[in-house]
Formats: structure tokens, sequence, C-alpha cells
């Protein structure tokens, strides 16, 4: 199948190598191996369940409420111009390796490891309720409403330029020296 | 208004000597801050002595305190070893407190000792006089306090910013010293020197406080 797949149900493996245009409501169930290598430029609501692999590998610019159970691989390894509503339930690895220019909505729920490792040019309202470590290498450049729960590990590498509601409580301790000095009364 | 009265002072970043604006007082005291705990010696053309009083370390911060006593007469320059030539730890301030002729100095007592938060005796408020120096570390600060008057402050060239001051003890013997650090990593140490005549006069206690609040930009 090469080209112009509008949808497609209960195909055990599909490989599709060209654009697809259109895809809203796509359901593809108990997938071993499901690979998206070329140009997707807008999918809607597209569910993936108990797949080993998925991977996206070339520019997504549009996609929305993409949700991911039970899956052991994620990869997103180009560019995504804009994507909302991102849920991963149960996954063992999640990342992005390359441009991230507009995340919404970034919801994590067990996953093991999460790790941004290059520029992520905006990120809205990431929340990470349940004992993630959070991995960032690279520039972050605006961040906002940042909000950290349960124990988490945050390491930040390298440049954070912009941080909005970063609460710290420090609670810090320092002995002063005092040398006395003493004069008489001639 | 304490007998041991402020004179005058200076500060600057870098090694070389840096001079008092008018001449010294023969019989006076002369406080030096330093940004940097690897100095070995303070000198001054005037041939004073110096002694190291107090040095704290905390974080990335260092800051060393050293006292002259009874100082010689006229124009003077004062030189640290082993200061940075610029940047961070190469800060220097000098201060010159004027001694009255009725008091002749004694000794020193008690050292680098701990005595924030404790509530010591000591001589009238009149008759005391409270020198504090800090470093901050951090790349947006100020360094403010109450009761406190800044004699110096020194911005290094990572924003790292040396100050001094003294405390009018005549006002309050509360004392608070308040820097802001830029959320980068910051960190205050703080030094004090308290000089004071002992014989006559009532005792009242002085209390210090170092707070250090976290902004961030």
């Amino acid at each position: 199948m090469s080209d112009q797949i509008v949808s497609d149900k209960f195909g055990l493996t599909i490989g599709l190598s060209d654009a697809i245009l259109q895809n809203a409501g796509s359901l593809i169930p108990v997938t071993d191996s499901n690979t998206l290598t070329d140009g997707i430029e807008i999918s809607l609501a597209a569910i993936v369940t108990l797949s080993d692999t998925l991977s996206v590998s070339d520019a997504t610019t549009a996609l929305q409420n993409l949700n991911l159970s039970l899956s052991d691989t994620f990869s997103i390894s180009d560019s995504i111009g804009i994507l909302q509503t991102l849920n991963i339930l149960l996954s063992d690895t999640f990342s992005f390796n390359d441009t991230l220019s507009l995340l919404l909505t970034y919801l994590l729920t067990l996953s093991d490891t999460t790790s941004l490792s290059d520029v992520i040019g905006y990120t809205t309202g990431t929340v990470g309720p349940l004992n993630i470590t959070y991995l960032f290498n690279d520039s972050i450049t605006l961040f906002d409403a940042q909000l950290y729960l349960n124990s988490q590990n945050l390491y930040m590498g390298d440049n954070l330029i912009l941080l909005d509601r970063l609460n710290s409580h420090i609670s810090n301790k320092q002995n002063i020296p005092i040398y006395m000095q003493m004069f008489k009364v001639n | 208004m304490s007998v041991f009265a402020y004179l005058q002072s200076a500060s600057k970043s870098g090694n070389t000597a840096l001079a008092f604006p008018s001449n010294n007082t023969a019989g006076n005291v002369i406080v030096v801050a330093t940004s940097n705990n690897s100095v070995t010696a303070i000198n001054d053309t005037q041939g004073n002595s110096y002694n190291k009083v107090a040095n704290n370390l905390y974080g990335n911060s260092q800051i060393q305190m050293w006292l002259a006593v009874n100082i010689n007469a006229g124009a003077n320059s004062v030189t640290a070893t082993g200061l940075n030539a610029s940047g961070t730890f190469s800060s220097i301030a000098i201060i010159e407190y004027t001694t009255p002729s009725s008091l002749t100095f004694a000794s020193g007592i008690g050292g680098p000792a701990a005595v924030n938060g404790m509530t010591g005796r000591y001589q009238s408020s009149g008759e005391t006089l409270l020198v504090i120096a800090s470093y901050d570390w951090g790349s947006a600060h100020s360094w403010t306090g109450t009761n406190l008057t800044v004699r110096q402050t020194v911005t290094e060239g990572g924003g790292q910013t040396l100050g001094i001051g003294d405390f009018d003890t005549t006002t309050s013997t509360t004392a608070t010293v308040s820097t802001l650090n830029g959320g980068s990593g910051g960190a205050t140490a703080t030094v004090g020197l308290l000089i004071f005549q002992v014989g006559g006069g009532s005792t009242s206690s002085i209390q210090i406080s170092l707070s250090d609040p976290l902004v961030i930009n």
C-alpha cells in the first residue's frame, strides 16, 4: 500500500510509506508493528492499543488527541509542529529526539522514563503526577505553570531562560563568625 | 552615635592597591573585607599591621575580614595578596573608623565566633561598633538591612557583590542584613566585627539576623 490511505482497521502488520492526508478517528487494535514513515499532515483522534512499536519519523505538522496505551516504545524523531492533548498510559519509554516546537496539555501517567533531549520551543501545562523523572538536557526557552508533584526529580543541565511560577522552599542555615575587639579607657 | 565613628571608605574589584580618599588619622582602626578566602595578607603604604579576624565560606561565596588598630597617619593605599585580578573573588572594601584618644587597644577576644542567633551582653550602644560584610553570589541582588548603613558595595563580573556596612547601635540593637539573590545558585557568606569599649557603662544586648530570600525573575 503506497498512496492515499484514508483509514485502515484490523490489520496485524501495516506499512504505510506515503502520505496520509486525512485520517480522522483511526483505530488500530492489537498491532505488532505500525510504522508511519512519511508526512502525516492531519491526524485527529489517533488511537493505538497494545502495539509494541510506534514510530512517527517524518514531519508531522498537526496531531491532535493522540492516545497510547500499554505501548513499549514510542518515539517521535523528527519535527512536530503542533501536538495537542498527548496522553500516555503505562508506557515504558517515551522520547522526543528532535525539535518540538509546540506542545499543549502534555500528560504522563505511570511512565518510567521521559527524556526531552533537544530544543523545546514552547511548553504549556506540563503535569507529571507519579514519581516521574524528567531529564532536560538542552535549551528550554519558555515554561509556564510548571507543576511538580510527589517526589519527582528535576534535572536542568543547560540553559533555562525563562521560568514562571517555580516554587522553591529553602531551609538554609548559616553561622556568622563575629570577632570581638576590645578597647579600654586610658 | 558610637564613640567608634565612621570616617571614610573605598572599594573596587581587582588586585591592585586601593587608596583611601583622604589621609588616615593616627590611632584609628581600618577594617578590610575581601571576597576571597585565599587572601594571605593585607598590607598598606603606611606599614600598618593587619590581622585576619573573621572568614566564612557558604556555597560559592567566600569572604574575609581583616583589622588594623592604632594605625599611622597619612595618605594610604591598601593591597590584598591573593585577590583575583578580575571577575569573581576579586573585590576589596576598606573603611576607617575613628577611635577616641581616651581609648587604647586592649586585645581581641572570642576569635571568629558563631554568635548569630544568640543574645550576648555587650557594652552600652554608645560604646559599641558592629561592622558586617557579605559576599552575595547571585546575578541580581541588593544588600540592605534594618538599622544598617551600607558603606560600600562593589559588583564583580558575574554579578557577585561584596558589601560592607555598620550598624547604628544607638538607634537599635536589633540588626538585620538582607540580600537578594538571582535564583542561580545564589548564596551569601557573611562575617562581622564587634568593636567595643571595656570598663564603665551599662551593658545591652545586640541581636543579629540574616535573611536571604530567593527571588525568581
